[in-house]
């Protein structure tokens, strides 16, 4: 591939996605923008020792992009929603006493295996697999961004040389976005943003459709 | 071996029926909309040869002017007699179909990958949510789905035996399935495409003709009455099911403010996304049942989430457990939610059909994971089994507590209630309003016909458009409008309780309660 190419194809990338995900970056605050694109170059020169550290930075992070955490530094000050998360969000817990309720007929013993808090992991699992969903990511980064995200996936599977790490981020940055009872879509993925760019660069590398793709594009920037 | 795996699949076949037959009268807790629609009909056809429109035999039942497809009212018709008026005379047909469907997928997944894939598919769909909560109530599009999978399986067979026979029974299996819903009209004809296409190179296209020629036949008067009808009635329920001229999109179109290219594209887009969410791992596996209103812990998805690895391991070894007919499985599979994505609601009954190839999909991945590590498999095995009494618990115990208003409740204890004091009075008065703010309407007219209020004659011979049929009149009461005298009976809405005069005149009688609790109908009597 040449270098026309390749800037080319960064274009398309950044064109697919600015819908979105891009025009994010002015909502959010200067630092968190630049966390990110410093993120990004982590990818690529990260060091397995430290990683950990960083993927902690990033769940702290994304806490605090979903409004889940709030900190200050200058007196010391350390919030969790609770009442956002699906930890105590209000409701949950009274559908849960109401079910108990409802299980009347069962032993006590039998009750409390059934009907206990854990329930609310359901609804963890429930945020989480929505944010795993094809559909999701095609609403978030267009049709064209979607497919080429594909295509990058199918493609870092196939690599025997293949980074797990970065799989590690984006899954970690979703599972904590699913923390959160309701919220929007753009902050849940946004920190995800680094690992999805460089799956879809790496999808474009990979794509023998360039037809295809360039409808793909022109149907989303229609919509 | 061989008597073994019937000995299995007749054993999974039993208990996956037990699940899907016992209870049929408590839950769900309430014939539903649909379900009162095809079972009146039913009735009506039994007793009079006619719908409760007064149409001889059709081949579309007008019910709320859906056209509802004619088959499940036609084939109800012995288990109406044998059952009687009651929720087995409606919901048996459809319970006994989604348990010979479990017999069915073992046969399939027998034919396509031998003996063990039989019972694995087997094992799956006995225990699959979906499967179990629409057994358990009346839906044409249950019974659709399981005569598209006999239609399929004759169709295995063919390619295996290549006799005349099989091509021509799987061609009327074809045809009867766009007989009993209307997803079928469309999806039959493109699994007959893929099924010449994926075999193009051993099965010539000449030797298909049987088959097609019998789907065309058996299936010709549906599509003939669907063109009357769109003829007829333009603005049918049934039409406006087609997710462009749902009210939202229409609205879009005629006032949205984009630029008309954009509205296009946006339009254009809808069944792209609805297609898409067939395949949501939330849909497939968390929360596409919508048992419980959202944010509810108990929420479970079309398969249960023990499978998903399943699925996944499923995928990747398709062709290679499948051989050559996994292309057609993997086609069926994507094929399913097209004619669905089409609508305006996707992510309902209408894609039923989706169900069988998914499950047997799941049970390569099933297979490999068995051939690849014995611990992993049992773990899921176990965790399986826990997920399915999890599902077993929200279903059986708390799903019908919560659904009073989706399944109409309180039309047939209402009736209970009255019915001794029929003889005394000359009217009963019915509301068809009814839910906490009196927001739904219902149909009252067939509840109580169908509970034997009044006889199927009756119905047919009330004077047109009225809705008095017997000493039954359906109506909306405004309490400062009704001439209320010592002879008549009112069953109002929770909502619409006495006012002013009506108070003095009247004495509440009854109150009927939904199972959770809240009242549904206030039922008054003239004071002495």
């Amino acid at each position: 591939m040449g270098n026309l190419e390749k800037i080319l194809g960064l274009l398309i990338i950044w064109l697919v996605l600015s819908f979105d995900s891009l025009m994010l970056i002015n909502s959010f605050s200067w630092w968190i923008s630049l966390l990110m694109f410093w993120s990004f170059w982590f990818i690529f020169k990260q060091k397995k020792k430290y990683f950990w550290i960083f993927l902690l930075g990033l769940v702290i992070l994304n806490l605090i992009i979903n409004d889940l955490l709030f900190l200050r530094l200058d007196k010391p000050f350390i919030l969790f929603d609770w009442e956002q998360s699906i930890w105590n969000y209000p409701g949950v817990t009274k559908s849960i006493e109401r079910y108990r309720y409802e299980g009347l007929f069962l032993p006590f013993h039998l009750r409390n295996l059934f009907y206990s808090a854990y329930l609310k992991f359901s609804l963890w699992l429930i945020n989480f697999s929505k944010l795993l969903s094809p559909y999701f990511w095609i609403k978030a980064i267009g049709f064209s961004g979607g497919w080429l995200m594909f295509l990058g996936l199918a493609d870092f599977f196939k690599d025997k040389n293949r980074d797990l790490g970065i799989l590690v981020w984006f899954l970690l940055i979703l599972a904590t976005s699913s923390w959160r009872m309701i919220g929007s879509s753009e902050k849940f993925i946004f920190l995800t943003l680094p690992v999805v760019f460089y799956w879809i660069y790496r999808g474009f590398k990979v794509n023998k459709y360039k037809l295809l793709l360039a409808g793909l594009l022109i149907f989303d920037l229609l919509l | 071996m061989k008597n073994r795996f019937w000995l299995w699949v007749i054993i999974i076949t039993l208990i996956g029926g037990v699940f899907r037959m016992v209870g049929l009268d408590k839950n769900p807790i309430h014939l539903g909309n649909d379900e009162i629609s095809i079972a009146y009909d039913s009735y009506s056809v039994r007793i009079t040869g006619m719908d409760e429109h007064r149409k001889k035999l059709p081949l579309s039942f007008i019910s709320h002017r859906d056209y509802k497809a004619p088959l499940y009212a036609y084939f109800n018709i012995p288990f109406n007699y044998i059952f009687g008026n009651n929720e087995y005379g409606v919901r048996f047909l459809s319970a006994i179909t989604g348990t010979l469907a479990i017999f069915l997928i073992a046969l399939i997944g027998k034919e396509l990958a031998g003996e063990k894939i039989g019972i694995m598919s087997a094992i799956l769909l006995a225990l699959d949510p979906k499967s179990v909560f629409v057994s358990r109530a009346a839906y044409e599009s249950n019974l659709a789905s399981v005569i598209l999978l006999l239609g399929i399986y004759l169709m295995f067979l063919y390619k295996r035996k290549r006799r005349v026979l099989e091509l021509i029974l799987a061609g009327l299996f074809f045809g009867l399935s766009i007989w009993a819903y209307h997803t079928e009209k469309g999806l039959v004809p493109l699994i007959l495409v893929v099924g010449w296409w994926c075999w193009k190179k051993e099965v010539k296209f000449t030797n298909w003709l049987p088959m097609w020629l019998t789907t065309g036949l058996v299936s010709l008067p549906i599509f003939y009455d669907f063109v009357t009808v769109q003829m007829r009635d333009p603005f049918n329920r049934a039409s406006s099911q087609i997710w462009f001229k749902t009210a939202g999109v229409q609205n879009y179109w005629l006032n949205g403010s984009d630029f008309w290219i954009k509205k296009l594209a946006k339009i254009l887009a809808e069944p792209i996304y609805n297609y898409g969410q067939h395949f949501g791992l939330d849909f497939l596996f968390t929360n596409g049942m919508d048992l419980f209103p959202k944010n509810e812990p108990f929420n479970f998805g079309w398969f249960l989430l023990v499978t998903a690895p399943f699925l996944f391991f499923g995928l990747l070894n398709l062709k290679k457990v499948f051989k050559e007919k996994g292309n057609f499985v993997l086609l069926w599979w994507l094929l399913c939610p097209l004619v669905p994505a089409l609508t305006g609601s996707p992510a309902s009954v209408r894609n039923l059909p989706f169900i069988m190839p998914t499950i047997l999909i799941m049970a390569v991945g099933m297979k490999i994971i068995l051939e690849k590590s014995k611990k992993f498999f049992w773990l899921l095995i176990l965790l399986g089994l826990v997920n399915f009494i999890y599902f077993g618990i929200a279903y059986y115990v708390h799903f019908p507590k919560i659904t009073g208003d989706n399944y109409q409740y309180g039309y047939k204890q209402a009736f209970e209630e009255v019915k001794p004091l029929v003889a005394d009075y000359k009217w009963v008065v019915i509301e068809p309003r009814f839910g906490e703010f009196g927001q739904y309407v219902g149909l009252p007219r067939l509840y109580f016909g169908y509970w034997g209020a009044f006889d199927a004659w009756e119905m047919i011979n009330r004077i047109d458009t009225s809705d008095k049929i017997g000493k039954y009149w359906v109506k909306n009461i405004d309490w400062n409008q009704e001439d209320i005298n010592k002879e008549t009976i009112y069953i109002a809405s929770v909502s619409n309780p006495t006012v002013n005069d009506s108070i003095e005149k009247l004495d509440l009688w009854k109150t009927i309660y939904k199972p959770d609790g809240k009242g549904q109908f206030l039922i008054y009597i003239p004071k002495e």
